[in-house]
């Protein structure tokens, strides 16, 4: 126990002594200095170098109009708030207290931003500048009585300076190569005076939009591919800017809206007096065609006796304004000596040699005109024609003609009339001679005794025309008979003039004997001519009674075309 | 009395003049009234030329014969009249002889000339062909007439082979289910030997007018003289798109054309089906072109549509199962007794 107690104090001997001489040693070394500093304004500096926050260069223009944001951070030494500013040259001044100014123009200054903090400014831009602009930017405080601003920074590469200015392209107004254009056509626009003033890094090309209706963007025409006329390429506006169409072959004629756009190779829409509106462009009235016109089927007509026949005329018209734009479309049919000319107008009607504009019709079935996209369609007509109409065959009147149709169409109303047309059928057909007519059923001689005869001739036979050819006849008859007994045929006379006495007639003969009847050709309708033969009988000697009966035949004859 | 006598003579009076005007008519009815009038007969052509007969040739030509009227059976005999048995040549059809129906308004008759071989007719002849109509069924007249028409016929023979034809028409066809195109010529034979044109030629042009395709057809049928057929070659236009063509099309005897038109050739496209009249039309046609266009996507919008009804279903269905079944295993009385031993135990 006493032992530890010494060596307690010991240890805190021997720490004194230490503690005693370092303190000796480090008094001996000590000097008393006063000491002062005066601190200076230090300007921040770029922590962030300034870019542009979308690049603007030759490539990627800034749109007049638009703005060029510079953002950048820094950071003040002495903690102070900081402005960016960006001039148009390498010299600013700072301003005690406030933001900076530049010494040439000031592009764009930001509000007082907290050291380290990123700040930006906004640098519009407009049609009157230039398309390449140097910035500068620098950062400053607003130190109260030393404000100081860094040295200025470009930036570097595509963000840095200078920014591009992109301006709209311009032009007068466009005009039509032609107008109006035919379907089928080219739409071709041509602007005029087309200009872009940015050259850098070349000269900026320039393309024509046309849209169907208002309303459009670089992209295209708002209502897409249905709604675009035309879609042109980049073109150099020292050169000319154009844009051209096809119209559809088939296209319906008429005014169509066109508006016009002009955008340069950045998308930047013209803002030139004409641009979106509307520069119309016509579609041309054209003239129809016809073609594959038949008539009865390219067969020879072939009459009914005593009534109209059904003649049927087709055709194929066909306009390129559509089938719609058709607005009549009729026929007429006639010999050939008449000639279209004389059977063009209903008062030349005549039922021996021309039926005049007779209506058609579209086909219920086939080639029908369905839409303005059709230009086709197919007609038909029917004429009905008398059966006296002129024969046109071998030992007529006309052999050397024949029957032929114009097709005679009225084009739209928008054309007026200067678009209607007729065609005449290439190869006409022949009006077939036609024997008709009809007779009395029988004859009967009536009560007679031995030796009584009909005198003068009074039993008549009336041969009526219903045909297109003048009658002759030729008679044979069969002798008459009652059982076994007979009266021979030579016993019946005939005549061609009333009042002929029996006897001054011709004997009828088993064998056919033609007679000059010269029943002329029937020129009315409904007034058919006629001719009359007069018959009587002689009963011979030695006939016993009874009712004899026997068989006439009157055969018709083409009779002589002098006689018709 | 007198008013007797009176009555009785005026009645007998009016009696005799009945009687005199009956016997009267009569009379007049049977001699002095015209006869019963036929109705009207016709025949045409009137006039048949045959001047270029090759001999061991056939000639045919078509006759109409027409009545406006046709009210009564009849019967129609057909008789040539030439020399030196010239008539043997003659066959018609239907027939020398045949009955006309009531009601027929118009019949077409052939004539056949068959000239023997050898035989020469250098400076032709003239003769007839006499068309006779007579009633099926007389009447009690004492003279029946017989109607008849006379064709006046002219025939000559010739050595010489004669090709020429006349192309009546020529027309087009609708493209049909297999995408095939048809165009019929019509033509006549106006030679004296069987021949045929020697092709039919098309041309299929767009409506700019530029032609898109050829065909040329040649060997066809040889067509009798007098005679008319028609003549037909078919054209594919499955590869042509929908819509309206041109056709050139032509007849040719060797370098000649002998008759050429222009066509319209419509075919509907693909995609448009063809309405019959009161078929309801499409009330979305550019919602079915979509669909028809994007085929993926519209399956695709199927199955999803399906997989989410049926996930629907199916939800709607466990739930209400599953509903049920825990409504069931409450009540179960394993569960109940589970849980009453649980509630005991809490308490």
């Amino acid at each position: 126990m006493k032992t530890n107690l010494i060596t307690k104090r010991l240890h805190v001997a021997i720490l004194l002594v230490i503690g005693a001489l370092v303190f000796a040693f480090f008094a001996v070394q000590a000097d008393n200095v006063n000491t002062s500093v005066t601190v200076g304004n230090t300007a921040p500096a770029f922590d962030v170098a300034p870019a542009e926050t979308v690049a603007s260069d030759g490539t990627t223009p800034t749109n007049a109009g638009d703005t060029v944001t510079i953002s950048a951070t820094a950071t003040d030494p002495g903690a102070e708030d900081y402005y960016l500013i960006v001039c148009s040259t390498n010299a600013v001044s700072p301003t005690n207290g406030a933001a900076p100014t530049c010494v040439a123009t000031t592009r764009c200054v930001s509000t007082t931003t907290t050291s380290g903090a990123a700040t930006s400014c906004d640098i519009s831009t407009a049609e009157v500048d230039p398309e390449v602009n140097d910035w500068y930017a620098f950062v400053c405080d607003g130190n109260s009585s030393a404000a100081s601003c860094s040295t200025g920074s470009q930036g570097s590469g595509a963000t840095g300076s200078p920014y591009n200015v992109n301006h709209a392209p311009t032009y007068a107004g466009v005009t039509l190569a032609t107008n109006p254009i035919a379907p089928g056509g080219t739409v071709t626009y041509n602007a005029t005076t087309p200009a872009d003033s940015d050259v850098t890094p070349a000269q900026d090309s320039v393309e024509m939009l046309i849209c169907r209706t208002a309303g459009a963007t670089a992209a295209g025409c708002d209502g897409g591919v249905s709604d675009t006329w035309c879609d042109g390429s980049l073109q150099d506006p020292t050169v000319g800017v154009s844009c051209s169409f096809a119209l559809p072959a088939v296209n319906p004629a008429g005014n169509n809206a066109a508006y016009i756009y002009m955008f340069d190779e950045h998308g930047f829409a013209s803002t030139s007096a004409t641009q979106g509106t509307n520069q119309s462009f016509d579609v041309d009235n054209v003239a129809p065609t016809v073609s594959a016109i038949t008539l009865n089927g390219g067969t020879d007509i072939s009459l009914t006796e005593g009534v109209a026949t059904n003649v049927n005329v087709s055709a194929t018209v066909s306009d390129n304004n559509s089938c719609t734009d058709l607005d009549a479309v009729s026929t007429s049919v006639y010999r050939s000596g008449v000639t279209y000319t004389g059977c063009d107008t209903v008062g030349e009607a005549d039922n021996n040699n021309c039926y005049a504009v007779i209506s058609c019709s579209v086909v219920g079935a086939g080639n029908t005109c369905d839409s303005t996209t059709d230009a086709s369609a197919e007609y038909t007509c029917t004429v009905s024609v008398q059966y006296h109409a002129d024969p046109t065959d071998a030992a007529t009147q006309f052999p050397t003609e024949n029957w032929l149709t114009t097709i005679a169409v009225a084009d739209g109303l928008t054309g007026g009339t200067a678009n209607n047309i007729n065609q005449q059928i290439g190869t006409g057909v022949e009006l077939l001679s036609l024997i008709g007519y009809n007779t009395g059923a029988s004859i009967n001689y009536g009560s007679l005794n031995v030796g009584q005869s009909n005198d003068p001739l009074d039993r008549t036979l009336t041969v009526t025309n219903t045909g297109n050819v003048g009658l002759d006849t030729e008679l044979s008859g069969t002798d008459m008979s009652s059982g076994s007994d007979t009266i021979a045929v030579s016993f019946q006379e005939y005549a061609l003039a009333a009042s002929t006495a029996y006897g001054s007639g011709t004997d009828l003969t088993t064998s056919p004997v033609e007679e000059e009847l010269n029943v002329a050709k029937t020129t009315v309708t409904g007034s058919n001519e006629v001719g009359t033969l007069y018959w009587g009988l002689l009963i011979p000697t030695g006939t016993p009674p009874g009712t004899y009966s026997g068989t006439n035949t009157l055969t018709a004859v083409k009779g002589e075309v002098a006689n018709w | 009395m007198i008013k007797n006598y009176l009555f009785t003579t005026f009645y007998n009076l009016s009696m005799k003049r009945i009687l005199s005007m009956a016997v009267v008519a009569f009379l007049a009815a049977a001699f002095i009234a015209p006869s019963q009038v036929f109705a009207g007969i016709g025949v045409s052509p009137a006039t048949l030329d045959a001047t270029q007969l090759r001999p061991g040739t056939t000639f045919s030509q078509e006759l109409v014969f027409s009545q406006a009227d046709p009210d009564e059976e009849l019967i129609l005999t057909l008789e040539p009249d030439f020399p030196n048995g010239i008539n043997e040549w003659f066959n018609f059809e239907p027939g020398r002889e045949f009955t006309i129906e009531p009601g027929v308004q118009r019949v077409n008759l052939t004539v056949n000339i068959t000239v023997p071989e050898g035989v020469e007719i250098d400076e032709g002849v003239e003769g007839a062909i006499r068309v006779k109509v007579s009633r099926a069924t007389n009447g009690n007249a004492a003279i029946e007439v017989v109607r008849g028409a006379k064709i006046d016929v002219n025939l000559a023979t010739t050595d010489e082979s004669v090709v020429q034809f006349n192309v009546r028409s020529i027309e087009i066809s609708d493209i049909d289910e297999r995408g095939l195109g048809q165009v019929t010529a019509k033509v006549e034979n106006t030679g004296n030997i069987a021949a045929a044109p020697s092709r039919i030629a098309l041309d299929i042009l767009n409506l700019d007018e530029q032609v898109l395709k050829s065909v040329s057809v040649s060997g066809f049928d040889p067509i009798d003289p007098g005679r008319t057929a028609t003549q037909s070659i078919n054209f594919t236009a499955a590869d042509l798109p929908g819509g309206e063509y041109f056709v050139n099309a032509a007849v040719i005897l060797n370098d000649e054309v002998l008759r050429e038109e222009r066509l319209v050739l419509n075919k509907v496209p693909a995609d448009v089906s063809v309405q019959d009249a009161g078929e309801a039309s499409t009330d979305n046609p550019e919602l079915q072109q979509f669909l028809a266009e994007n085929r993926l996507l519209a399956l695709m919008l199927v199955i999803f549509i399906a997989t989410s009804f049926t996930a629907l279903v199916v939800f709607l269905f466990k739930n209400d199962d599953g509903s049920e079944e825990d409504e069931k295993q409450k009540k179960s009385p394993k569960n109940k007794s589970m849980e009453d031993e649980s509630a005991d135990s809490k308490e």
